[in-house]
């Protein structure tokens, strides 16, 4: 009788992590064909059996071009963006015990931001022209990325630096954030207020709105690597946030160093965001809202939310990638201003059918 | 001997607790710790499983230094329960499974999942094991945190008030689940509690504490109406009803003697 109810115990239990790997694989399916549709999509109109020999290095040359130096680039810009800023709003949001936790109420991006802004208005780095479709184009970039991600990176080194030497709480740290996002968002605004050129500022605008046909081969594959290297690290801690979640000293008392795995976690997410924002521009939402929707789906348990939502993170924004170029194509919207767009009603259609995480 | 403690002192940075703490337990003993508020006796227990780390002092599990332990190590021979319990919103059986932390490389294997369920058994919770965290009541979330910390597999349990949010009935059972899963198993418990009859039915020894010192260990015999109100301030009687000892404090004694059976 008791063999009867442990063997149905089990059961269950492979029943519902066999449901969770059943999520994770329809989200992988859902990414892949989000991947196929904006592979196809454009403003030159492709049709599928063209894009597909293009891919392979077969067809037009203007059609290879359009498919592997645009179209290529910006869906693997995509996915490594998309993954990574929900990764990184996943663990900060465990780390830090709050659902608003992100690259974004951290001050990651807005200190990129900054940077971008300095490399532009102030050292004069980023000269503009005006385009024959009279788009604001900046013509050197490289500085422009280096110097967002230097204040990136100063933004993350100042948070971990003040939670380890003060010992911050997680709501410290949160509050922190919000603080340096201020400080640099200030920091930009006088800077944009004393600009001489007001072509500088339409630059440093345009540099903030975050795109996806912005980072080169070499760009994408080292966001690639950060993204692919902090995903494996925090597989490997997962079974420590499940413990962070019942508590500090639960989780000391499960043997996990809380400090030691909170302070690498926030290193690697504030990596993944800095990368992301100075190659890309401000790409908001994903990170905040990409963790939350798939705790909804699935649940709070690591070990399945972690990949779920680096899934659902590709998805929002290649969805929304897609959409911003085609919906009144040639003109591209701004990506960001689209994942909000789509994110923010998806959000909050699952916080009132569901009334709150799953479990 | 399980555990020795030895002159260990905690402080915060606002104000010290434990100061000179030494004692031992063996194996299958249970000890009760019992003090007012404040005393440091949950600061005890943490310090113990080196949740602290005491200012001074020297804590043997099991002969080995906890200095020279990992903290992989210590959960392996240490069960704790908190005074305060937030489980992660998973299921029962995720929660119980998170008891095998200290073991699991990389993911829970058979023998893992044996355990688990064995501790879900033990504790009458096969029927609760899909359910989530959040729809459990009070007496089954302590379940719960007691069968993560048999999962664990340790020669210590160091739980702290099992049973201060219990309705009487739940008090009860978990202290027998507790005392049960002990004995078989031959786990040596330090239990913190505030209610000393509750404490005088479940532990075979007694550490008393005040201010942050020992101020007595021993068995029932160091609960008198004196120790109890040198510590507590209260004045109490101890009667001894049919081999059992019961402690009541003397403005209700006063209702006691004018008793009507109802």
């Amino acid at each position: 009788m008791a063999s009867a109810a442990n063997k149905k115990t089990r059961e269950l239990y492979e029943k519902a992590a066999g449901r969770k790997r059943l999520w994770i694989l329809l989200l992988f399916l859902a990414a892949m064909g989000i991947a196929f549709i904006t592979l196809n999509a454009g403003a030159s109109h492709l049709s599928v059996t063209k894009v597909v020999a293009a891919l392979f290095g077969n067809g037009e040359t203007k059609d290879i071009m359009v498919v592997q130096n645009i179209r290529l680039p910006r869906l693997c810009a995509g996915l490594a963006a998309g993954t990574g800023l929900a990764l990184a709003g996943c663990i900060m949001q465990n780390n830090l015990r709050n659902p608003l936790a992100s690259p974004s109420t951290l001050g990651i991006s807005n200190a990129a931001a900054f940077g971008a802004n300095v490399a532009i208005i102030v050292f004069h780095s980023g000269s503009v022209v005006n385009s024959g479709l009279g788009q604001v184009v900046i013509n050197n970039p490289y500085i422009v990325t280096v110097m967002a991600l230097c204040f990136a990176l100063i933004a993350v080194a100042l948070i971990l630096g003040l939670s380890i030497i003060r010992k911050f709480s997680p709501e410290s740290v949160i509050l922190a954030g919000v603080a340096i996002s201020s400080l640099f968002a200030a920091g930009t605004m006088i800077i944009q207020y004393f600009a001489a050129d007001s072509t500088q500022v339409a630059a440093v605008i345009f540099w903030t709105f975050g795109d996806l046909g912005r980072a080169s081969w070499q760009e994408i594959a080292i966001m690639s690597a950060v993204v692919a290297v902090s995903f494996l690290y925090f597989m490997v801690r997962r079974w420590d946030y499940n413990a962070i979640d019942g508590g500090e000293d639960v989780a000391k008392s499960l043997g996990v160093h809380t400090e030691r795995v909170r302070l690498g976690g926030m290193f690697m997410a504030a990596l993944i965001a800095a990368v992301t924002v100075s190659f890309l521009g401000i790409i908001g939402f994903i990170g905040l809202v990409a963790p939350q929707i798939t705790k909804r789906l699935i649940g709070t348990d690591k070990r399945y939310l972690i990949p779920a939502s680096a899934l659902m993170g590709a998805i929002i924004l290649l969805a929304s990638d897609t959409l911003a170029r085609t919906i009144i194509s040639p003109q591209v919207l701004p990506v960001g201003a689209v994942t909000s767009f789509l994110g923010a009603p998806l959000f909050l259609y699952l916080l009132m059918r569901k009334g709150g995480v799953k479990g | 001997m399980i555990l020795s403690v030895d002159g260990l002192s905690f402080s915060y940075p606002s104000h010290p607790v434990l100061h000179d703490v030494s004692f031992t337990i063996g194996q299958s003993d249970c000890i009760a710790v019992l003090g007012t508020n404040g005393t440091g006796k949950s600061t005890l227990l943490k310090c113990i499983n080196r949740i602290l780390k005491p200012k001074a002092g020297a804590v043997l599990i099991d002969g080995k230094s906890c200095d020279a332990l990992s903290r992989l190590d210590i959960a392996k021979n240490i069960g704790y329960v908190s005074q305060y319990q937030s489980l992660p919103k998973i299921t029962v059986f995720d929660s119980v499974l998170l008891g095998r932390k200290p073991y699991i490389k990389w993911d829970a294997g058979e023998k893992d999942l044996t355990i688990v369920n064995n501790a879900l058994k033990e504790l009458e919770l096969l029927d609760y094991a899909m359910r989530y965290t959040d729809e459990l009541s009070g007496g089954e979330l302590q379940k719960v945190v007691i069968a993560r910390a048999i999962a664990q597999e340790p020669k210590l349990f160091l739980l702290d008030e099992p049973t201060s949010s219990l309705d009487i009935k739940n008090q009860l059972d978990t202290i027998s689940v507790i005392k049960t899963v002990a004995r078989k198993r031959g786990i040596a418990v330090i239990v913190t509690m505030h209610d000393i009859n509750l404490a005088l039915r479940f532990a075979n020894r007694f550490i008393l504490m005040k201010n942050g010192r020992i101020f007595g260990v021993g068995g029932k015999e160091i609960i008198t109406a004196k120790s109890i109100e040198e510590i507590y301030g209260v004045k109490a009687t101890v009667y001894e009803i049919d081999g059992s000892m019961i402690m009541i404090p003397k403005n209700h004694e006063a209702e006691f003697s004018a008793r009507k059976e109802v």
